[in-house]
């Protein structure tokens, strides 16, 4: 054996210590990891959670399609060679006996019990068995891990982690020793952990191994193989230990260039995805990059959550760390620590660069904290019967010992009680949707050849995915993207468009309004905010599923061409459907030789004390229990240690607690005293804001208390008067902010607060302005003042009112004729008049008439289409929200099609607006159908002046116009169509109701009309004029024409 | 290639006239077979037992064993692989022979269900739009049916009077075009094929109305005024259909009002509340463009 080995064979022997079994912190760790998370695990906690379901939809793949790279369902298809497959794997081979979501559990399980034992071995390279198995109790009690398995749903960077600290012993073995069996085993688990998780791979080399190198390099150095010359010079000082360092830097140096090797062949379809299929994404924001000091709600997700009782260690751990040979563990626990706390420094920007905006930062706390864990796990040795026990004892008394302990276990069992249960506290995810009315609904009159897409599911569009041949448009695995609508926008889900302030809105509408671009004719919405976005697009609601899903359907899509795929199995596919869990398989090997070996050579670290027996527990609790009743054990143990060397440690260890806990009780009022502060504030603004937030929130309590006494209602007729209170706002928006304006102080107790209530609608942004009166009661505190607002409802009445309605039995279940094929025997008669194309605000936009010239009612897409001068398609897009979809016979509704989005460039990427543009094609097309033609809302008192029109909406239907639009048409002198607008009442309309509108014409000034030759394409010449005079209202030197539709009460 | 070809159809040849042990194996089939008929197959091969069938379809194929009773048997086909139009090959395997033959399957005759396709669905009625009737005849395993298998077309017009057109199937399909007329209404369409005839239909439909005039009619007793149209008629003096789009736009002291509403027997009409305020008040009515003549309700004096 080579000198090297063999010290390091003696270094190996110091980081294990003797003994006969699991001590019963390493037992109650496996205990909690096995029970308490398996047992959350087994009740369903997974299916809250964020990823879950995109880990079971991905071992869906490959328990259905092994050997396939080629995932259908999702983005119109894609390579799951975008995923390293090895966990998904074992779920879906686990599947096979229990079914997916067992056999998730199963797998998360497992990887959680490995995490813990990956947990203790890691520590053990750095304290004591006994110090070990606290730290390994430690993560397996932790926020961090509840929150990474019961929150994020994570299970391949668990159960790689687990791998990978599972093998550091190995690694550090070969690197201070120098042995090949570990060189081969530290390499088996590293291709586990990077089958597994290939980022995980490559942060925990660097910051779990690397100081660990560090240390094994330190050591080396110093130790001294044979006899050597005395030194005298500081050159030849250095030069000695270079020397010495040189076999153990050639080893890391030949584990590393191995571990990049084998993390570059076993997952090498991945890399190959990689480079071949490079697409750049808009960077989503991730609150876990906010700066936690101005974003509470990221502060308590991503700090304080994840933290939870291990932030009152961090300044022992800092202090346990540098001044110990721990120092380069602690500096990695420092990195990463910083790192996770995103914005809120600019290390984390600066060090990651671009990287910064694509890695979601959860990561570096929880290897933050595993990092620690070795360092706690020491704390709570010492804490529970070493010298910081003894110290106490002897400042305070055994009672004080006590206590700490039962705050320690309640900092630690409050946090790991409560995360589990963030998803339903926060409401992190929308209730469960149960899945089978929806695929019933696919697999019925083949309506699975379309596309679909879900709204306001959540993850759990993952778990419908899983049950259904059906593609979705988008997916729930961002980095797969590729359709040019999802990787441009900077929202993870089309499915939750509304979150991280509408980001998603634009690509929602680009999809929605084009929807024949990918087949996609079905949206299963389970958040109504999207409702009026979808009905004024041209989307029917036609169905509300058994689950509360409301099915809403595009008229005239065509089926979509089934997605190209090779379906033979090539090499690559092969390589991935066995070389992953091949490498697992070694990794499971090498694990268990490397036990094996331990145990026969001494290690305490075998088989029957990694899996502690059921008897050996309860004899251990039991034991525990006995010796905590057996006082006098315990003071002799103590006695023992007293010696003065002991004594000075656990008096600065004492002092390194009692700092930790006050520095980390300051850390978490820093962060939860800001938002709480605000929450004291009782100013008239406050209090005004407060009021309109509260409605926005739908907390009509605590609107109710803000109300002056003096004319507050009961809470009974406040909530009445509130129910009819509907709308866009109201109802389907998102209240974003409020900002206070001027206050006009009207004496010492009242004052009118001007408010801007910022609101986030399915149609974008819109403020609306209040000017609210608050004044001070008796109480000598602020309330609100509200006035009744006027009732402009009709009188109730009983009216004849005759219509003509049309069935259409071609759309019917079972159909024996399909109706996609009646359709296009014979299209309605469409007319497109006075179109023009428009420059607004620097955005092209293509305007026109569209009318119905057909005796039935029709369902209409209007396309716009521009040119280049030699005939080439620039950008090509549909009408949106600003026209009417659906025609009356005779019915005609002016337009405007938006280029805003990708269409707002030309393939170049010249902004369309400024492109040399050839002409421009508008084409129509329409489809019989029975839907939306109701006419309920109409126009009164309609007046110009100076530009503003002004009037009453009223409703005369019996059913709620919860969201009225006003399509405005502007004509100029010569009657030529000049601009285009759509206006939404910012107020519903209960039936009978009136609402006063006043809306801006847009001025003329900010229009460019451009004289490019407007090509129409529709299927007839009958045209009439659409709007007569008599239909406009005179302005100026033109007119305008005003149009009243309204998204109706669903049934 | 040509060489492969040439080497193929010897090969071929000298299988189908092959011997197996001590005499040949020929194997008998039809020339032609209606589609869907069952197709028996007749095989000697003196000195064998067995022999091995194959029937290869364009979309599938049929494998059978077939027992020899002194070296003869047959075996009567009904499967799948016959349903198609087209042709078929036999292929018959004994002792290392092997013998092939090639059966012509013909499309049966039309059969229901027949889905005619009439376009467009409806049209004005302006006198010179046509209407094109197309049928594609099946037979009752969806083949088309031969060329020139003949059609005729049979449709009654709104006048009530009957015309037809016969015609033949050329490249699978037969056509018809209807010249329509000035006046609206139904026109029933019936295509037949052999002994299958199916049903068809279009719709002439009103042109654009001419101007019309609103009469303003105070019910008795009631406040309200009812403003209705006179009959809304085209240019041929068709009646417009009921649920065509009307807009009324009413004039008033505090404004406008516009009031969307459908037609209803050929009709349009407006309950208008009696005023809050007075002065006169001016009712207009827009249907498909064209704008009637404006009716004003003077306030009547006291």
């Amino acid at each position: 054996m080579p000198p090297e080995a063999k010290t390091a064979e003696r270094a190996g022997r110091a980081l294990w210590t003797r003994s006969r079994g699991l001590d019963l912190p390493m037992r109650l760790a496996l205990l909690v990891s096995f029970g308490y998370h398996g047992g959350l695990l087994l009740t369903g906690s997974y299916r809250r959670t964020y990823d879950a379901y995109v880990h079971i939809f991905f071992a869906d793949h490959y328990a259905t399609d092994w050997f396939s790279f080629f995932e259908p369902r999702w983005y119109t298809g894609f390579s799951v060679a975008s995923y390293p497959p090895a966990s998904h794997q074992l779920v879906a081979m686990v599947s096979k006996a229990t079914g997916l979501e067992l056999a998730f559990v199963v797998v998360q399980t497992l990887a959680v019990v490995a995490l813990v034992i990956g947990v203790f071995r890691f520590a053990q390279l750095w304290v004591d068995e006994r110090a070990a198995g606290y730290a390994a109790l430690f993560v397996a009690v932790s926020s961090m891990l509840a929150q990474t398995v019961h929150v994020f749903g994570q299970l391949p960077t668990v159960l790689a982690l687990a791998f990978f600290l599972n093998g550091l012993p190995s690694a550090y073995e070969w690197i201070a020793g120098g042995r090949p069996r570990a060189f081969f085993e530290a390499l088996a688990l590293t291709a586990a952990t990077a089958v597994t998780h290939h980022l995980t791979t490559i942060f925990a080399a660097v910051c779990f191994l690397g100081p660990m190198a560090v240390v094994a390099l330190a050591d080396s150095t110093r130790r001294i193989a044979g006899p050597e010359p005395k030194r005298t010079t500081l050159t030849a000082r250095v030069a000695d230990r270079v020397r010495r360092a040189g076999p153990v830097l050639a080893r890391a140096g030949v584990l590393g260039v191995s571990s990049i090797m084998v993390v570059g062949l076993a997952i090498l379809p991945y890399w190959l995805w990689g480079a071949e299929d490079p697409v750049a994404q808009v960077p989503i924001p991730h609150a876990s990059r906010s700066d936690f000091l101005s974003d509470f709600p990221a502060a308590l997700m991503f700090f304080i959550v994840p933290w939870g009782a291990a932030i009152l260690t961090i300044p022992y751990v800092l202090w346990a760390a540098f001044t110990s040979r721990a120092w380069a563990l602690g500096l990695s626990f420092l990195a990463l620590a910083v790192l996770g706390l995103g914005d809120t420094t600019p290390v984390a920007r600066l060090a990651l660069g671009d990287a910064f905006d694509i890695l979601t930062l959860d990561r570096f706390t929880a290897w933050a904290i595993i990092c620690a864990a070795p360092l706690v796990g020491a704390l709570l040795r010492s804490l529970w019967d070493g010298v910081i026990a003894a110290d106490i004892i002897d400042r305070f008394g055994r009672a004080s010992l006590g206590l700490v302990k039962s705050f320690v276990v309640a900092a630690l069992a409050v946090p790991l009680l409560l995360t589990p249960n963030l998803t339903e506290i926060l409401e992190l995810q929308p209730e469960a949707v149960d899945p089978d009315p929806i695929v019933d609904f696919l697999a019925k009159d083949r309506h699975w050849q379309w596309r679909y897409l879900t709204l306001g599911f959540g993850d759990q569009m993952a778990w419908l995915a899983a049950h259904t041949e059906a593609g979705n448009v988008e997916g729930n695995y961002h980095s797969a993207r590729r359709l040019p609508e999802l990787v441009t926008s900077p929202v993870e889900r089309l499915d939750g468009a509304k979150f991280g302030g509408g980001a998603g809105l634009p690509a929602l509408e680009a999809i929605l309004t084009t929807p024949e671009t990918y087949g996609l004719k079905f949206v299963f919405s389970n958040d109504e905010f999207y409702d009026p976005l979808l009905h004024f697009s041209g989307w029917h609601a036609i169905e509300r599923l058994d689950n509360g899903v409301m099915i809403w359907e595009r008229a005239d899509v065509p089926i979509p061409d089934p997605a190209p795929r090779d379906i033979t199995v090539t090499a690559a596919e092969w390589a991935w459907g066995t070389v992953p869990l091949g490498a697992v398989g070694l990794g499971l090997l090498a694990w268990a030789l490397a036990t094996r070996h331990r145990a026969r050579h001494g290690s305490r670290e075998g088989w029957e004390s990694v899996m502690p027996s059921v008897k050996g527990l309860f004899d251990a609790v039991g034991s525990y229990l006995g010796r905590l009743a057996d006082e006098e054990g315990l003071e002799v143990r103590q006695r023992r240690r007293r010696d003065p060397s002991t004594e000075r440690r656990g008096e600065a260890e004492s002092a390194a607690l009692r700092i930790s806990i006050v520095a980390g009780v300051a850390a978490l009022g820093v962060v939860m005293l800001l938002p709480a502060m605000e929450a004291f504030d009782r100013s008239p603004e406050r209090v005004a804001a407060d009021y309109w937030q509260a409605l926005a929130d739908r907390d009509l309590e605590g609107a109710h208390e803000t109300i002056h006494p003096a004319v507050r209602p009961t809470l009974e007729e406040f909530r009445r008067q509130r129910a009819l209170d509907i709308g866009l706002t109201s109802s389907y928006s998102i209240l974003e902010a409020v900002q206070a304006g001027e206050t006009v102080v009207r004496s010492d107790d009242a004052v009118l607060v001007d408010l801007a209530l910022r609101w986030l609608t399915p149609f974008g942004r819109s403020v609306d302005r209040q000017r609210t009166a608050v004044e001070r009661a008796a109480d000598g505190r602020w309330y609100v003042v509200v006035a009744e607002p006027e009732d402009l409802t009709a009188e109730p009445a009983v009216e004849r009112r005759p219509a003509v309605t049309y069935v259409d039995s071609t759309n019917v279940s079972g159909a024996r004729h399909p109706r996609e094929i009646a359709s296009v025997q014979s299209r309605p008669l469409v007319d497109v008049t006075n179109a023009g194309v428009v420059v607004h605000e620097g955005v092209l936009h293509v305007i026109g008439v569209l009318s119905n010239r057909d005796a039935l009612p029709i369902d209409t897409t209007i396309t716009a289409t521009v040119l280049a001068p030699d005939g080439t398609v620039l950008a090509t897009t549909n009408a949106g929200y600003v026209a009417a979809h659906q025609l009356r016979p005779g019915e005609h509704t002016p337009f405007r099609i938006t280029f805003d989005h990708l269409d707002a460039k030309t393939p170049d990427g010249t902004a369309l607006a400024d492109a040399e543009i050839g002409s421009v094609r508008v084409s129509a097309r329409g489809t019989v159908s029975a839907r939306g033609l109701d006419r309920n809302v109409t126009l009164e008192r309609l007046t110009v002046s100076s530009g503003t029109v002004d009037g009453l909406v009223r409703n005369d239907g019996d059913r709620a116009a919860l969201v009225p639009r006003l399509l405005v048409a502007h004509y100029d002198r010569a009657g030529t169509l000049v601009w285009v607008d759509s206006h939404f009442v910012n107020g519903g309309l209960n039936p009978l109701a009136r609402r006063p509108v006043s809306f801006e014409v847009t001025p003329d000034a900010e229009l460019e009309r451009l004289g490019v030759p407007v090509v129409v394409e529709d299927n007839t010449d009958l045209g009439y004029p659409p709007t007569p005079d008599a239909g406009r209202l005179r302005m100026g030197a033109g007119s305008v024409a005003v149009r009243a539709d309204a998204f109706e009460e669903l049934p | 290639m040509r060489f492969v070809a040439a080497l193929m159809a010897l090969v071929v040849a000298t299988a189908t006239t092959g011997t197996a042990g001590s005499g040949q194996l020929e194997l008998e089939v039809p020339a032609q077979l209606r589609a869907g008929e069952p197709m028996t197959v007749t095989v000697a091969a003196p000195g064998h037992d067995t022999a091995t069938l194959m029937v290869v379809g364009g979309l599938r194929s049929h494998v059978a064993t077939l027992e020899l009773a002194g070296g003869n048997g047959s075996l009567t086909v009904a499967d799948p692989t016959l349903l198609r139009a087209g042709a078929v090959t036999v292929v018959a395997r004994s002792g290392g022979l092997e013998v092939m033959r090639h059966v012509e399957v013909l499309a049966g005759d039309a059969t229901a269900p027949l889905y005619p396709a009439v376009s467009p669905a409806r049209v004005d009625a302006d006198g010179v739009t046509d209407v094109t009737v197309l049928a594609l005849p099946e037979d009752s395993n969806g083949n088309p049916v031969a060329d020139g298998t003949g059609v005729r077309v049979s449709w009654t017009g709104p006048a009530g009077t009957t015309e037809s057109a016969s015609t033949a199937t050329a490249d699978l399909v037969a056509h018809v075009v209807i010249e329509t007329g000035r006046l609206a209404g139904p026109t029933e369409i019936a295509v037949v094929v052999s002994d299958v005839a199916a049903p068809g239909a279009f719709d002439v439909v009103p042109g654009l109305p001419v101007p019309m005039a609103l009469t303003a009619v105070r019910p008795a007793g009631g406040d309200d005024v009812i403003v209705e149209s006179e009959r809304l008629v085209d240019a041929a003096g068709n009646e417009l259909l009921d649920g065509a789009a009307v807009a009324f736009v009413i004039d008033d002291a505090r404004g406008r009002q516009l009031v969307q509403s459908q037609v209803i027997g050929g009709r349009a009409r407006l309950r208008v509340p009696a005023p809050d305020e007075g002065g006169p008040i001016t009712v207009t009515m827009i249907v498909a463009g064209v704008a009637s003549l404006p009716v004003t309700l003077l306030e009547e004096g006291p």
